[in-house]
């Protein structure tokens, strides 16, 4: 059921419990039905609540540029006395209203901001210009325990960005150790809201960890690394990423509504491959076995085999990135652009069926999106010369035609599954 | 009873929470305090570009001829490495005369390999922005473009303070042909 239909029938059950034709426990178990609940926020309140968040997020960049501003008149105590007041006032509000009414998660957000205006305000007073991250860390260790206390949603995505901001900038140096740590409340806070997005979010903060780990394994004396084997791995993650959202979606848990950004993402990392362009230095980069991004890409394979063994995304990329690593050669390059154009072909496919079977038009328009968008770029960009380019047309053709017969023959043979 | 206990509990542990931004923000001062109340001044030559900081305003980027500093003598130079230059004064300004892995004899800073070139190793020192309002640092750029002197306090340890940043002093006038 769509996320749509979720919401049409949790307004049903308020109006129907509103007028006293059902009671509260008998509304709560027909919900339950349908993996909703009473006290999910209505899209009024959540459009409400996320505009008043970025209304704060306004004001916290407000103050900073405030600070930026460099009232170099005042003296610097008097700057920092008046700052940290702020800091104080704010958190001070927002503890009092936390505990009164376990709201005031916007003033803690605001005083988690003041608070990073204050640092920031001590580094320019004194012109600190040394290891501008260690500033970013001070900021995230401050605002680490009231994250993990409250819980609070707002505090959990400032934590995260900076986390970012930190990971990315300290990973020229060292590597950054630290990130996971912070990703933690995040993680928490999403299981508390129960939200999907949040959970993806810390999710894909993970994955950017794990890919800056990768450029130290690649490291010389001159720095991290971004190399082959980071495509390598990154076609892991995605496996994994499928892994994750396919075992949410067969048990109801919190990733499943990930499932569009997970195609995007497929799209991203895969479309650019069917590009034959590309697979040369590919091929002719990577460091064969000995390469640690396919070593770290088959743990990440392994996890994702105990997650959710029949994610078929496990099945396709094991194979083929241990057949890149140990067979690949520069001169295959017109074979392996042909099998990804033919996986982006098959994957589309297979959308186009699922947005049909679950009456889901997103994912329908994806797949048919995706094929279109798969023939103008071979029709653009020619694979081989042009009768190479249109025996690939006519063997996509085929497979399509291949499916739809398919598809025809089992609507017509499946009890019910009549077809016009 | 039990209640107020759970209450008065939930109180303490969210006071204590917030207790490490005040804790880290007075830390932070006195780290910064430190090289100026601690610290001996000295002269550095310089020169300034203009950029701005994303949290903390405008200001002026300064490079020293000390950010290209001695390769050590000893050890592996890496990126990111910790490095103590050791200082020698020529006619009132400092100058780099080497490059160790534990702080030297004398005075010294101390700072981190950003790059490593033949026979030399980049070094930041921490030292690098002068913050000033939007108009002021854009003046102090075009003051400063033909060259500065930098002051600073630098403690035992090797940290360092930007003090304050000043144009080269004029050349004196050459004597008059005959």
């Amino acid at each position: 059921m769509s996320n749509r239909e979720t919401r049409v029938i949790r307004r049903e059950a308020r109006q129907w419990l509103a007028e006293g034709l059902i009671d509260e426990t008998q509304a709560s178990r027909i919900l339950a039905r349908y993996g909703a609940s009473l006290d999910q926020p209505d899209p009024a309140s959540t459009a409400s609540r996320v505009l008043t968040t970025v209304a704060v997020l306004f004001v916290g960049l407000a103050m900073l540029l405030l600070v930026s501003a460099n009232w170099d008149t005042l003296p610097r105590l008097l700057r920092f006395a008046g700052l940290f007041l702020v800091t104080g006032a704010l958190n001070g509000v927002g503890v009092v209203r936390y505990l009164r009414h376990g709201l005031g998660a916007l003033w803690l957000f605001l005083g988690g901001i003041s608070f990073g205006a204050s640092i920031m305000l001590v580094g320019q007073m004194y012109q600190l210009g040394e290891h501008f991250p260690n500033g970013v860390l001070l900021w995230m260790i401050g605002l680490l325990p009231v994250a993990l206390v409250t819980g609070q949603r707002s505090m959990a995505l400032l934590l995260l960005a900076l986390t970012m901001i930190w990971t990315v900038m300290e990973g020229h140096f060292t590597p950054p150790w630290l990130a996971p740590l912070f990703l933690v409340p995040v993680w928490l806070a999403a299981r508390r809201h129960r939200s999907g997005t949040l959970m993806g979010l810390a999710l894909a903060g993970l994955f950017v960890w794990l890919n800056l780990l990768l450029c130290w394994l690649y490291h010389t004396d001159f720095g991290p690394r971004w190399l082959a084997g980071h495509l390598t791995f990154n076609l892991a993650l995605l496996a994994l990423g499928h892994a994750l959202v396919a075992r949410a979606r067969a048990r109801g848990e919190l990733l499943a509504p990930l499932s569009p950004w997970l195609e995007r993402l497929f799209l991203l990392l895969v479309l650019p491959l069917t590009f034959t362009s590309l697979w040369p230095s590919y091929l002719r980069d990577n460091w064969g076995w000995l390469d640690p991004g396919l070593w770290a890409a088959a743990l990440v394979l392994l996890v994702a085999l105990i997650v959710h063994w029949r994610s078929l995304a496990i099945w396709v990329a094991l194979p083929a990135l241990a057949l890149i690593h140990g067979l690949g050669r520069p001169e295959q390059s017109l074979y392996w652009g042909l099998a990804a154009n033919l996986l982006v072909l098959l994957v589309a496919m297979n959308w186009l069926r699922q947005g049909i079977a679950d009456d889901d038009g997103r994912r329908f328009f994806s797949g048919l999106g995706t094929l279109l968008l798969l023939g103008l770029l071979r029709y653009l960009d020619l694979i081989g010369d042009y009768l190479g380019a249109a025996a690939l047309f006519l063997v996509m053709a085929g497979l399509l035609y291949g499916g739809a017969c398919y598809w025809r023959h089992r609507g017509a043979v499946a009890p019910g599954g009549g077809h016009e | 009873m039990s209640k107020t206990i759970s209450q008065r509990r939930r109180i303490d542990v969210v006071i204590a929470a917030l207790v490490p931004q005040a804790l880290i923000l007075l830390a932070l001062l006195g780290y910064s305090l430190y090289p100026l109340w601690s610290g001996r001044e000295i002269v550095l030559r310089t020169a300034p570009v203009d950029p701005r900081d994303l949290f903390r305003g405008q200001y002026v980027q300064l490079r020293y001829e000390i950010n290209q500093a001695p390769m050590p003598e000893v050890g592996v130079p890496r990126v990111g490495r910790q490095v103590f230059v050791q200082l020698e004064s020529q006619d009132g300004v400092w100058q780099a005369v080497e490059t160790r892995y534990t702080p030297p004899p004398g005075l010294f800073l101390r700072g981190h390999i950003t790059s490593i070139r033949t026979g030399s190793v980049g070094v930041d020192y921490g030292i690098g922005a002068w913050f000033a309002p939007p108009e002021q640092a854009r003046a102090l750029e075009r003051q400063l473009r033909a060259g500065a002197l930098a002051r600073l306090r630098v403690a035992d340890n090797g940290q360092a303070a930007l003090i304050g940043v000043e144009p080269l002093p004029e050349p004196p006038p050459s004597a008059p042909p005959e």
